[in-house]
């Protein structure tokens, strides 16, 4: 396997490790330093895709960071395979994003690293916009660094659905992943999925017909067991010569006893929760939903079987016909993972027939915001609206949510506003509504809980009125990481000795 | 007396217990000075605190600086273990009987910085990122330097101020600091043989012993030796 050494280096170096024990001499540690919280000094982001087919379909990036502190840092963006220098991104300080990043990199992926200030509160998004054919949709991605371990739940391989797991590695060394995949049907043979290597620099596209094919209901999960990788999962659906919409499937956190999913929009269209156990024995799940009127419990959701190793979905479109929500799922056995799927159709309009094009969007698990949490990218025009989706399972919050500039856009920003999120209910936000009436523009807001604010999730909704139908995409927000924690350490040379 | 033949095999090892700092100890197969409890390379606390945690400092480039080539971790963590595969340039080679990375970039006990990267080395504190490091080059320790550019500097994995020197051609070079921790040596642009020596005192027959042991294990653990392969 991977992990496996060469035994022959591994007995070089106990031995050589020995050996130095008749040279050290054992001494007290003198200082035992605490724990602390330090920030983070530089990070990553990787951008799995930039794809650009104009004018059918073009792909947009925007950057910033939040405002975790003050000071300075650089932030650069480069293609992945390296064939072009680092060109710096025009941001200096946090609070500020850059839009438009990356226009000329076609069929690559973009690394961002930002440094100092920056790099605490990096946040990156790519969006594509398709208007026609197999590409059409919004498919928005949160660009995260690279990682060891993922889960992804969504997407599926039947007829008329495609779905792609995108592997990245950014780092000087190769990297090889173990990729598993359980579905509706159980758990797929893992043999196909493992020791996939990504070159230094370089992507490698599994397209997951492959590891599982014609299944439904996809749970992947990504273990590396050398190197890093950053990961992205396409899910597109077409039905004959009717585009059925694509979307981003976003990363579902790890395995837990209790997961919210965020901001699924009141609308036409069905809504599903999947809900997936990773382990080796049953489980009942109960969901509940905080919807715009208070917290329910559906009857027969109280307790729904998840069966080891399986992935199941459970539809909301009624109960979500009217009210924004988002579902709390509680595992009385083992931790499970969740994500959302939205299906949305066109407003029925007076005199106009309801289309057969249909858009999906894809919500992922949402952690309770801890600071400040960045979204750079919040179109406004006519066709287009953002809506922000706050919600509060476990007591009243109030959110600040703050216009932040971008840079090359000039005039007053508009004013902050604070939301207050009632116990057990969801609050939809129009973005449009921080812009005078009827006016278009380009945004990006800080949405950050108040002091003595109970947890508080949070989505953005990214739908647009298109001429055959609605283009839509959600994207959950994360508090940027900020500072992490570093561990006291005491020089000891005994620790050396064996 | 000169420095060792072997090559600059340096191990950090990390040992974690609950509820308790982190302890570390650097080894080695000759001349373990970063394991000394006297040594002067007090950067080394913060290097090893941000390679267990996830802020992205340039760790990882500070133990090449260091000729670290392995890390272990004693002890059962799993969050320590997670924070070194989340290491850029930290490649885990084994998990048996220890987990054990290895430092994908070259180390070497001795590195030539070109002019540029020699400038900031000398100018401040702050460690070399990976990018700096591509720009290096390792040189043996009784290799040779070729001739180049005014203003390049050798720089030794062994903390500044120590007892070292060096000489190119015979000639003995200026010592200055590198990074604000390490024994660096100004380049003239003429090349030559390296000789670095250091007043080990009487530390001689012991490093003597280690050395016939390190061969011993480099002998018995090489490729084919009293093993065939299934």
């Amino acid at each position: 396997m991977n992990r496996r050494p060469p035994p022959a280096l591994l007995l070089a170096v106990l031995l050589a490790l020995l050996v130095v024990a008749g040279e050290l001499v054992p001494t007290p540690a003198v200082r035992a330093p605490a724990a602390s919280s330090v920030p983070v000094v530089a990070s990553e982001a990787v951008c799995p895709d930039l794809r650009q087919v104009p004018p059918e379909l073009r792909t947009r990036v925007s950057a910033g960071a939040a405002s975790t502190s003050g000071g300075t840092g650089s932030a650069d963006g480069r293609a992945l395979a390296r064939t072009s220098a680092p060109v710096p991104l025009a941001l200096t300080r946090p609070g500020e994003v850059a839009v438009g990043l990356a226009q000329e990199l076609d069929g690559d992926a973009l690394l961002v690293r930002a440094r100092g200030a920056l790099a605490a509160g990096l946040e990156v998004e790519q969006v594509t916009r398709g208007s026609s054919g197999s590409q059409r949709g919004l498919a928005a991605l949160r660009c995260e660094g690279p990682r060891t371990e993922g889960w992804w739940v969504g997407g599926a391989t039947t007829v008329g659905d495609s779905t792609v797991l995108l592997l990245t590695n950014p780092d000087d060394t190769p990297a090889v992943v173990d990729v598993q995949v359980q579905t509706a049907s159980g758990r797929v043979d893992a043999r196909p999925g493992r020791g996939i290597e990504i070159g230094a620099h370089a992507r490698t596209a599994v397209p997951l017909d492959r590891l599982a094919p014609d299944r439904d209901l996809l749970a992947v999960h990504v273990r590396a067991t050398q190197g890093r990788f950053a990961a992205g999962v396409r899910h597109a659906r077409f039905d004959g010569r009717v585009p059925r919409g694509s979307d981003w499937v976003p990363p579902a956190g790890t395995p837990s006893r209790t997961v919210v999913v965020a901001g699924l929009p009141a609308g036409p269209g069905r809504r599903t929760v999947l809900v997936a156990n990773p382990g080796t024995e049953d489980t009942v799940v109960s969901l509940q939903l905080a919807t715009a009127d208070g917290l329910v419990t559906p009857p027969g959701l109280e307790a729904v079987t998840v069966p080891a190793g399986l992935v199941v979905a459970q539809e909301l479109t009624e109960q979500l016909a009217a009210t924004p929500a988002s579902v709390r799922v509680v595992s009385e056995g083992g931790p499970v993972l969740a994500c959302g799927l939205v299906v949305d159709a066109q407003y029925a309009r007076p005199g106009v027939p309801e289309g057969p094009v249909r858009e999906l969007a894809w919500t992922g698990a949402a952690a309770a915001l801890r600071g400040p949490a960045l979204l750079t990218d919040v179109v406004l025009d006519r066709p287009t609206e953002s809506t922000l989706l706050l919600t509060a399972f476990d007591g009243d919050a109030r959110v600040q949510v703050a216009p932040v500039r971008v840079v090359g856009v000039a005039g007053a920003l508009p004013r902050p506003r604070t939301v207050a999120v009632a116990a057990g209910r969801t609050v939809a936000v129009k973005l449009s509504s921080f812009l005078p009436p009827g006016a278009t523009g380009r945004l990006a807001v800080e949405v950050r809980p108040l002091p003595g604010s109970a947890p508080v999730q949070a989505a953005r909704y990214l739908r647009e009125r298109g001429v055959d139908g609605p283009l839509s995409t959600l994207l959950v927000l994360r508090s940027v990481p900020g500072r992490v924690a570093r561990p006291a350490v005491v020089r000891d040379p005994a620790a050396g000795v064996f | 007396a000169e420095l060792a033949e072997q090559p600059g095999l340096r191990a950090l090892v990390l040992a974690a217990a609950p509820r308790a700092p982190l302890r570390y100890a650097v080894v080695g197969a000759s001349g373990a000075r970063l394991g000394d409890p006297a040594g002067h390379d007090d950067a080394l606390d913060g290097v090893v605190a941000d390679l267990a945690s996830a802020r992205g400092a340039a760790a990882v480039a500070a133990l090449s600086t260091r000729a670290v080539r392995f890390v272990a971790v004693r002890g059962s963590s799993p969050s320590l273990v997670a924070a070194l595969d989340a290491q850029a340039g930290l490649v885990r080679r084994g998990d048996e009987p220890l987990p054990l990375w290895q430092v994908s970039a070259p180390t070497s006990r001795l590195q030539l910085l070109p002019p540029a990267a020699a400038a900031a080395a000398r100018r401040g504190a702050d460690g070399p990122d990976a990018e700096v490091l591509r720009s290096a080059a390792p040189v043996a320790v009784r290799g040779t330097v070729p001739a180049g550019a005014a203003g390049r500097l050798l720089v030794l994995a062994e903390p500044a101020g120590d007892g070292w020197t060096a000489t190119v051609a015979g000639r003995p070079l200026p010592r200055a600091t590198a990074w604000g921790w390490a024994q660096g040596f100004v380049l003239p642009r003429t090349g030559g043989a390296v000789r670095v020596a250091h007043d080990a005192g009487s530390r001689g027959p012991l490093l003597a012993l280690q050395a016939l042991l390190v061969l011993a294990a480099t002998v018995v653990a090489g490729p084919g030796s009293g093993r065939s392969d299934p």
